[in-house]
């Protein structure tokens, strides 16, 4: 085995030539540009103090460490309706066959809780303006909900809609006109799906948050959607679509996802193949701010990398080193994960033994990812150092 | 000579080793925080059937942790890490083998996955051989966005997926996405998982009254199971889609394809001594 003082200087010239001027300047620059943020520490005892490095058995060979956005397709939707809806009759988007349930919903008024009374699925009648009536079958009734763990009254129906217009669903018996219900309706196998996308993270400055959603084969139309927020604890925030973009007037202030993430959710009403469909959609988000990021890679008998910390927390990087043989071809060698506690800005030193491949003419560090463990924040995310 | 015998000796010993391991087992429960998972969650049965395949079958320990809280939390990864940390040092561990059912495959999942999170973690995972992941929720589970989607009862699906907690909030089949995607390894396009995650997928629930086989783990059980299963795809186990169950990891085996009689698993049976399933996994640790 070579002393590391052999390999050192050889591994300064290949660090300072591998450390490209474009990634630093790239990483500083998105740096500099983002204002300190005000993040909440969560308490100390919950966060690991030591240091802890991990040699992975195998070389990441994935090229990136971080989905940029999520997306899901919906086949179905859901709504609530008051008593004073279901005694008028209000219309049921059913494309072809569905499975619907109605569900009393709680809720809470001045600190006591109303439960709305339950629904005998024998006075709810389904009918379509015109043509053939739809096929209605009992899927679950109150005890049978209630055995599989839906105890909160709800009831289960299939439904066959025969004709391309909505049906309308009505009370027969009067329920209060305050009374809630939450209808939901599953369309297994439609081809009326609501493709969703949106980024999984969104940079506290932000303000708007930027979807694609299209229904069937077209792109959704706002007159007819609805888009909220709904935050960590299960808060609604009221929010506008603007072309592509959801805006909101509240700031968000719960940093990452460790205390669980928030979600954009959407409602749309379209014509699909000539029948109108009703989707509903959520999907998360991480609120993140800059609370450090990388400055610079170093070494000295190991290989160190500078944080810029702009708030106390624990990071953790991970990094495939690669080695460059002399004929310029790159060698992944191994990936290894360290994480420390900062209160400031300093470096910290990954646990590759460059000793060990004495070999190579240089390094590399790929697969770069920088996440905040404190609150659960990708930082960064490298192709190269 | 002597010399060389000697050598001999001493190699065939160190060759040895690995079989001498000293092998440990533990049992991962899904949502929920029980004080007595061995009898509430797995069963005497269960437990000491698959304890069998040990070669020191007292190497077990069952797990008790509150895992309705969120995967990495104190109450969850770090209660399990915990427990693991102080049977593989009390009994000198150097082989674990892990069975885990439902979202306890997430929370054995985090912790091979964020090896630096905790401390503890690097030597649970070095010595970690195998988990056999029952049933696991990798992908989440439609029910659990029916049950966060304007249902504000807290009591709906409870007995499936706890009581609107943390961790129904994180099997939503769209936050799971979130979290495979950048927290989790083992999915399709992530990094790999540092040992062997292998899962056992339940694909159909069978409830005929007339069906002895619909009374393994409790014939009520089934009937709820069933109807479940209306919101969730023609191939589950009445509470996860197979698609969620095969998320992460490799699949060992889809139930029918080993269990006996070719009976399915509900997502009830698959942590409970039916269809020969205690001697498989027995066989495998």
């Amino acid at each position: 085995m070579k002393p590391i003082k052999n390999i050192k200087n050889k591994t300064l010239l290949v660090l300072a030539l591998a450390l490209s001027s474009q990634a630093i300047a790239a990483t500083q620059q998105s740096y500099q540009s983002s204002e300190p943020a005000a993040v909440s520490l969560p308490m100390q005892d919950d966060v690991e103090q030591q240091r802890v490095t991990y040699i992975w058995p195998t070389v990441d060979s994935t090229s990136s460490h971080i989905s940029q956005s999520q997306q899901v397709q919906s086949d179905e939707y859901w709504q609530t309706v008051t008593g004073a809806e279901l005694n008028k009759g209000f219309p049921l988007y059913v494309g072809s066959d569905a499975l619907v349930r109605l569900a009393p919903m709680a809720s809470y008024q001045s600190g006591a809780r109303q439960i709305s009374p339950a629904v005998n699925m024998d006075s709810i009648s389904l009918s379509a303006s015109a043509g053939s009536q739809p096929t209605v079958s009992l899927l679950a009734d109150q005890e049978a909900m209630q055995t599989a763990g839906f105890d909160d009254g709800s009831v289960a129906v299939k439904v066959a809609n025969h004709s391309d217009k909505p049906l309308t669903m009505r009370s027969e018996s009067q329920l209060p006109g305050d009374a809630e219900y939450l209808l939901h309706v599953k369309e297994k196998g439609s081809t009326g799906l609501l493709q969703f996308a949106v980024p999984s993270q969104l940079d506290s400055q932000q303000q708007a948050i930027t979807i694609n959603a299209n229904l069937g084969a077209k792109a959704i139309i706002p007159m007819t959607t609805q888009v909220s927020i709904i935050t960590p604890t299960g808060e609604h925030i009221a929010a506008q679509l603007q072309h592509n973009k959801v805006t909101f007037d509240q700031q968000l202030s719960e940093y990452g996802a460790r205390h669980g993430l928030y979600q954009v959710q959407i409602h749309t009403l379209g014509n699909v193949n000539g029948k109108l469909i009703k989707r509903s959609a959520k999907l998360p988000f991480a609120l993140t701010a800059k609370t450090a990021a990388i400055e610079k890679v170093t070494v000295s008998d190991k290989l160190w990398v500078s944080l810029d910390v702009l708030e106390p927390g624990r990071y953790n990087l991970t990094a495939t080193l690669q080695g460059i043989d002399k004929n310029g071809k790159a060698h992944s060698l191994q990936t290894a994960d360290v994480a420390e506690y900062f209160e400031q800005s300093r470096a910290m030193a990954l646990p590759f033994e460059l000793q060990n491949f004495s070999q190579y003419d240089r390094f590399e560090l790929v697969n770069v990812k920088l996440t905040d463990q404190s609150r659960l924040m990708t930082l960064q995310v490298l192709p190269q150092l | 000579m002597r010399k060389i015998t000697f050598t001999i000796l001493t190699l065939l010993l160190y060759l040895s080793s690995p079989v001498s391991a000293n092998t440990g087992l533990a049992l991962v429960h899904g949502t929920g925080n029980p004080s007595d998972a061995y009898n509430d969650y797995w069963t005497g049965d269960f437990v000491n059937s698959v304890r069998q395949g040990l070669p020191n079958p007292s190497l077990v320990l069952v797990i008790n942790c509150n895992f309705d809280k969120y995967m990495w939390d104190n109450a969850a990864a770090g209660c399990l890490a915990g427990a693991l940390s102080q049977f593989i040092s009390q009994n000198q561990i150097t082989n674990l083998k892990v069975v885990t059912h439902s979202n306890g495959g997430n929370v054995m999942r985090w912790i091979l996955s964020n090896p630096t999170w905790d401390s503890r973690y690097p030597n649970i995972i070095n010595k970690t051989s195998r988990v056999i992941a029952l049933a696991p929720s990798s992908g989440g589970t439609p029910l659990a966005d029916a049950v966060m989607n304007g249902n504000v009862f807290e009591s709906t699906l409870g007995w499936l997926l706890g009581y609107k907690s943390d961790a129904v909030r994180q099997q939503q089949e769209s936050w799971m996405v979130y979290y495979n995607s950048n927290y989790l390894s083992g999915t399709s396009g992530r990094p790999a998982l540092p040992t062997i995650f292998e899962a056992v997928v339940g694909s159909d629930v069978d409830s005929a009254i007339w069906d002895g086989d619909s009374y393994c783990a409790g014939y009520q059980n089934q009937v709820a199971l069933e109807v479940t299963q209306n919101w969730l795809d023609s191939c589950s186990d009445g509470f996860l889609n197979c698609s969620s169950q095969q998320a992460a990891g490799t699949t060992w085996f889809k139930d029918k394809q080993k269990t006996k009689g070719s009976e399915p698993l509900s997502h009830q049976q698959s942590r409970r001594d039916c269809f020969n399933l205690d001697k498989l996994v027995r066989d495998r640790i």
